[in-house]
C-alpha cells in the first residue's frame, strides 16, 4: 500500500446539462487517514466521491489510487480496492437478504464458500447486524440498512472508503453507532458529510468546498472552530462547539 | 390474458416451456456476450417499476372504465429486447408464483404469448422501422402495441385449442380474444405512448438504450433463434408424440365434439392449416386423429402406456429443457 | 415507512409460511417443487371431460398440507379469490355443448361435466400452485433456481425485481396518495396525466437503476459471473419426489379402479 491512498489533480467536470459542477481540484489524502468532506448541498461532494470510484470520467485532470492512474482499461481493478458507500443505502443492497448482499463482494471476487461466509459473518459481526442476516435489505430501519451497507463494504478487499452522508436521516443512537464504527476503521476514509459534529469526532481533517472547489483544509479542530469561513461557504460550525 | 394451468394439456405447456427456455438462453447468451448490453439492475428495478406500476388507473376518456400499463413494448425501448424478454419473465414468474396470475405448467405459454411477440416481433418490425420517422413515434407505438396484442391473444387461442381441455369451437373462441385484445392493446399503446413522450421531453438519452445493436444484427440473429426454436420444437413435439395420449387434440377434438361427426364434409382452409401442422409435428404414425371408437392397439395405446408415459413425457420435456439450462451454466462456469 | 398494498400482503403472506418448520419445508426446494409440477401435470393430463376420476386427487392438498403444516384453509381462500376467470371461461360450456347426458335419472348438458371438470381442475392446479410457493418462500425459489442450473444472469434479474418490488409499490402508492390529496377525487389519471406521473416514477427509477448497477460493479460484478454454492440432493428429497410421483401414475393408470 502506497503513503498516499488518493490523489487527484486538476479535477473538472461538467454534467451532460452544462452545469460545471468541479473545477479544478486538486489534493492527497494519505493512507489510514479519515478527511471529512463538508460543503453545502450541489456544491460537488457526491461527483468527486463518484470520479474517483471510476464511475464517472472527468473532462479534465486525473485522478491516482495508491499512485496508480485511473483509466478505463485498469478501473475495474482499482475499483477493487475501493469501497463506495452510497447515499441511499437501497441503491447498495439489492439482494433479497441482508447476508446475500454481504456476500455479493466476495463472492465476486473469486473466494471459495468458506471464506465469503467467514467474511460475511465478521463484517456483520464488526456492524453490529449479524442478527439481522436472514432478513429482506427492504424491511430494516433507517439505521439498520446504513450499517448493512457498511458491512457490504468491509467485507471485501476494500483499503479506501468513499462515505456519502454516512449519517444521513439517522436516529441518535444508529448515528452513534456509525459514528464509533466509521471512527475505530484502519481503513483511508473519505467522507462527504453535513454532519460536522461528527467530522469534529472522528475525521483527522476537513476539506470545504464551495462551488466546485476546494475552499479550505486543514485540521477538524482547527477548521471547524472557523466561523467566518464556514459561514462564507454556506455552512454553520458544529453544535459542540457553540454550545457552552 | 395468462393463461390457467387448467386450460392446457402437459404437452402444450411443455412445448411452450421449451420455445421460452430457448428464447431465454438466446437472450442470455446475447447479454453475456456484449457487456453492455446486459445492465441488469436497471433492467430488475424498471420491472418493478412495470409491476408497481399496475397499480395505476388510467381513465379512459369516454368510457367510466381504466386501463392499465402493459410494459413489455416499454422495456424493450428503454432496455433491448434481450433484457426486456428476460425482465418481463421475472416478472410472469413473480406474478404466476405469488399471485396465481398464470399458472406453473403455463408459464411457458404466458411467457411467449406476452412476452416473445411484444419483444421480438413488435418492437423490432413495427415499432423501429416505423419510429425511424419520428412524426409517425406515437403511431408506430400504438400499432406494435395492438399487433404485439394481437399475436399474443392468438397464441391463448391455439394453445388453449390444441390443448383440448375446452370445448369452444375456434370461431368462438376468436371472437371472444381478438377484439377484447385489440382494445386492450389500443389503450397500452396510448399509455405506452405517453409515457414515452415525457421521458423524450425530459430526458431523450434514455430512449436510445433500447436501440443498440440489434438493427445491424437483426437478420443473424433472428435467423438463429429461429432455428433453435425450430428444433426445440420438432424435438418436443416429436419426443411428445411419441408419448401421445389416445385423445385426439384440439381442433379436430372440438369439431368432433360439437358437430358431432369424424369429418368435416367441406374442411375449411383453415382446419387445413391446422392439420396441416398436427402432421408436421407428429412425425410418428401412432399420434394421428383418432375416433372414440377405435380399439386400443399396441403398447403406447393402452392404459398403462398413455399414462405413463403422459406424466413421463411432459416431465422428460422439462428435463430436457432444465438441462439446457444446466448446460448453459456448465458453459459459462468454465469460461469464468 | 409501513405501507401496507393489498400485494405487499400477498407476498408477506407466503413469505411467512414459507418460515414454517416442518418436514417439507426442510427437504431441498426442487423436490416439493418436481412434487407440484408432477400433480399439475398429472391433473391437466386428464381429458377434458373427466370428473369422477379427478377426485382422488382432491386429496393430495390436504396431505400435503398437512405435511408441511400449512394452514389449508387460508390457501383455499386465496385460491378462491382467484377462481372467477376460470368459471368465465368454464360457463360457456354448458350454453354452447349441448349434448344430452345421462346420468342416473338425470340428463343434463355435457357442457355442464366439461365446466366442472375445468372447475375442479382449475381449484387444484391453483391450490397447488400456493402450497408451492409457501413452501418454498423467495429464497427456496432462488435454492431450487440455482440448482436447476438457471443462469446466473436470469438469478440475479429475478431476485431484483423480487427486491425492488416493494420499494416501488411504496412509491406508487405515496405518489397516489399525494394526487388524491391534492385533487380530492380517487387516483384516476386523466389523459393528460398519463405520461407525466408514471412517467415522473419511471425518470427516477431509472436514475436509481443506474446507481444500483454502479454499486454493483463497484463490488465487482461481472455478467459472466458463477453465482453461489448449490446445495445438493439427499435421499430424503428423492425419495420424497419419487413416492409422490409413483402415486400420481397410479392414479393416472386407474390402476386402483382397475
Amino acid at each position: 500500500m502506497a503513503d498516499i491512498s488518493i490523489r487527484v489533480e486538476g479535477l473538472s467536470y461538467t454534467y451532460p446539462d452544462g452545469w460545471k459542477v468541479l473545477s479544478d481540484v486538486s489534493f492527497e489524502l494519505r493512507t489510514g487517514t479519515s478527511v471529512a468532506l463538508v460543503g453545502a448541498n450541489g456544491c460537488g461532494k457526491t461527483t468527486l466521491l463518484w470520479l474517483i470510484a471510476g464511475l464517472l470520467e472527468a473532462e479534465q485532470g486525473t485522478v491516482y489510487i495508491d499512485e496508480i492512474l485511473l483509466d478505463r482499461k485498469n478501473v475495474r481493478t482499482l475499483q477493487k480496492k475501493l469501497g463506495l458507500a452510497f447515499q441511499h443505502p437501497d441503491d447498495q443492497l439489492f439482494m433479497t437478504t441482508v447476508r446475500q448482499d454481504v456476500e455479493f463482494g466476495p463472492r465476486n471476487a473469486g473466494y471459495e464458500e468458506d471464506e465469503i461466509s467467514r467474511r460475511a459473518e465478521e463484517a456483520m459481526k464488526r456492524t453490529g447486524c449479524l442478527h439481522l442476516s436472514d432478513r429482506p435489505p427492504y424491511r430494516l430501519s433507517g439505521g439498520e440498512k446504513r450499517m448493512v451497507s457498511l458491512a457490504t463494504l468491509l467485507a471485501t478487499d476494500a483499503e479506501i472508503l468513499l462515505l456519502d452522508e454516512p449519517t444521513n436521516a439517522l436516529d441518535p443512537r444508529s448515528r452513534r453507532n456509525a459514528i464509533n464504527l466509521l471512527g475505530e476503521l484502519e481503513h483511508t476514509r473519505l467522507i462527504a458529510t453535513h454532519d460536522l459534529d461528527m467530522a469534529l469526532d472522528i475525521c483527522d481533517e476537513v476539506m470545504v468546498m464551495h462551488r466546485g472547489s476546494i475552499a479550505a483544509r486543514g485540521p477538524a479542530q482547527l477548521i471547524l472552530k472557523d466561523r467566518p469561513l464556514l459561514e462564507s461557504v454556506g455552512l454553520e460550525s458544529p453544535l459542540s462547539l457553540v454550545l457552552p | 390474458m395468462h393463461m390457467a394451468d387448467a386450460l392446457i394439456s402437459p404437452q402444450v405447456g411443455a412445448m411452450m416451456w421449451a420455445a421460452t427456455a430457448a428464447t431465454g438462453a438466446y437472450c442470455i447468451k446475447k447479454i453475456q456476450v456484449d457487456e453492455h448490453q446486459g445492465p441488469i439492475a436497471l433492467a430488475g428495478i424498471l420491472g418493478a417499476f412495470v409491476f408497481a406500476a399496475q397499480m395505476i388507473n388510467f381513465s379512459i376518456p369516454g368510457t367510466g372504465s381504466s386501463g392499465h400499463i402493459g410494459g413489455g413494448l416499454l422495456l424493450a425501448i428503454l432496455l433491448g429486447p434481450h433484457l426486456a424478454f428476460l425482465t418481463m419473465a421475472s416478472i410472469l414468474l413473480i406474478q404466476a408464483l405469488f399471485f396465481a396470475d398464470g399458472g406453473l405448467l403455463s408459464y411457458g405459454c404466458n411467457v411467449f404469448n406476452l412476452a416473445f411477440y411484444t419483444c421480438f416481433i413488435a418492437y423490432p418490425f413495427i415499432y423501429k422501422p416505423l419510429a425511424k420517422k419520428v412524426r409517425s413515434n406515437k403511431a408506430a407505438l400504438i400499432l406494435a402495441a395492438v399487433l404485439g396484442l394481437q399475436m399474443g391473444a392468438f397464441s391463448v387461442v391455439l394453445e388453449t385449442l390444441f390443448s383440448g381441455k375446452t370445448e369452444l369451437p375456434f370461431s368462438t373462441f376468436v371472437l371472444l380474444m381478438q377484439p377484447i385484445h385489440l382494445a386492450i392493446g389500443l389503450v397500452e399503446g396510448l399509455i405506452s405512448a405517453a409515457i414515452v413522450a415525457f421521458v423524450e421531453k425530459s430526458a431523450p438519452q434514455l430512449l436510445n438504450q433500447g436501440a443498440g445493436n440489434i438493427q445491424e444484427q437483426s437478420t443473424s440473429a433472428l435467423q438463429k433463434l429461429m432455428a433453435v426454436m425450430v428444433v426445440a420444437t420438432l424435438l418436443t413435439g416429436g419426443i411428445l408424440s411419441w408419448f401421445a395420449s389416445e385423445y385426439p387434440d384440439g381442433l379436430e377434438w372440438s369439431i368432433q365434439k360439437v358437430t358431432g361427426s369424424t369429418e368435416l364434409e367441406a374442411p375449411s382452409p383453415v382446419h387445413g392449416v391446422f392439420a396441416a401442422i398436427q402432421e408436421t409435428l407428429a412425425p410418428l404414425p401412432d399420434y394421428s386423429l383418432k375416433t372414440s371408437g377405435e380399439p386400443p392397439s399396441g403398447w403406447l395405446q393402452t392404459h398403462w402406456g398413455t399414462s405413463l408415459s403422459g406424466i413421463v413425457g411432459a416431465l422428460l420435456t422439462f428435463m430436457i429443457v432444465l438441462g439446457l439450462g444446466f448446460t448453459l451454466k456448465r458453459k459459462t462456469d468454465t469460461k469464468a | 415507512m409501513v405501507v401496507v398494498t393489498k400485494q405487499e400482503l400477498q407476498f408477506r403472506k407466503f413469505e411467512e409460511l414459507a418460515c414454517i418448520s416442518s418436514g417439507v419445508h426442510q427437504l431441498h426446494p426442487v423436490a416439493p417443487f418436481l412434487v407440484i409440477l408432477a400433480y399439475i401435470i398429472t391433473l391437466t393430463s386428464y381429458p377434458s371431460d373427466a370428473f369422477i376420476n379427478l377426485i382422488p386427487l382432491t386429496l393430495f392438498p390436504p396431505i400435503f398440507a398437512r405435511l408441511a403444516r400449512l394452514p389449508l384453509g387460508l390457501l383455499v381462500r386465496s385460491t378462491l379469490k382467484v377462481l372467477p376467470l376460470i368459471i368465465v371461461i368454464g360457463i360457456l360450456h354448458p350454453l354452447i355443448d349441448t349434448r344430452p347426458m345421462q346420468i342416473g335419472s338425470f340428463t343434463l348438458h355435457h357442457g355442464w361435466l366439461v365446466f366442472a371438470s375445468l372447475l375442479i381442475k382449475g381449484f387444484l392446479t391453483i391450490l397447488a400452485n400456493f402450497l408451492l410457493i409457501s413452501t418454498l418462500g423467495i429464497s427456496g425459489l432462488q435454492r431450487a433456481m440455482k440448482t436447476l442450473g438457471l443462469p446466473p444472469v436470469f438469478y440475479l434479474l429475478f431476485t431484483m425485481v423480487y427486491r425492488y418490488i416493494m420499494l416501488l409499490m411504496e412509491e406508487v402508492y405515496r405518489v397516489l396518495r399525494a394526487y388524491e390529496l391534492r385533487s380530492g377525487r380517487k387516483p384516476k389519471l386523466r389523459a393528460q396525466e398519463w405520461g407525466s406521473l408514471p412517467g415522473g416514477i419511471l425518470l427516477r427509477t431509472y436514475e436509481q437503476g443506474l446507481r444500483i448497477q454502479h454499486a454493483m460493479e463497484m463490488r465487482g460484478y461481472s455478467p459472466k459471473q458463477p453465482f453461489g454454492k448449490e446445495q445438493s440432493l439427499e435421499r430424503k428429497d428423492i425419495l420424497f419426489a419419487a413416492s409422490w410421483l409413483a402415486v400420481f401414475v397410479c392414479l393416472r393408470m386407474e390402476f386402483f379402479h382397475g
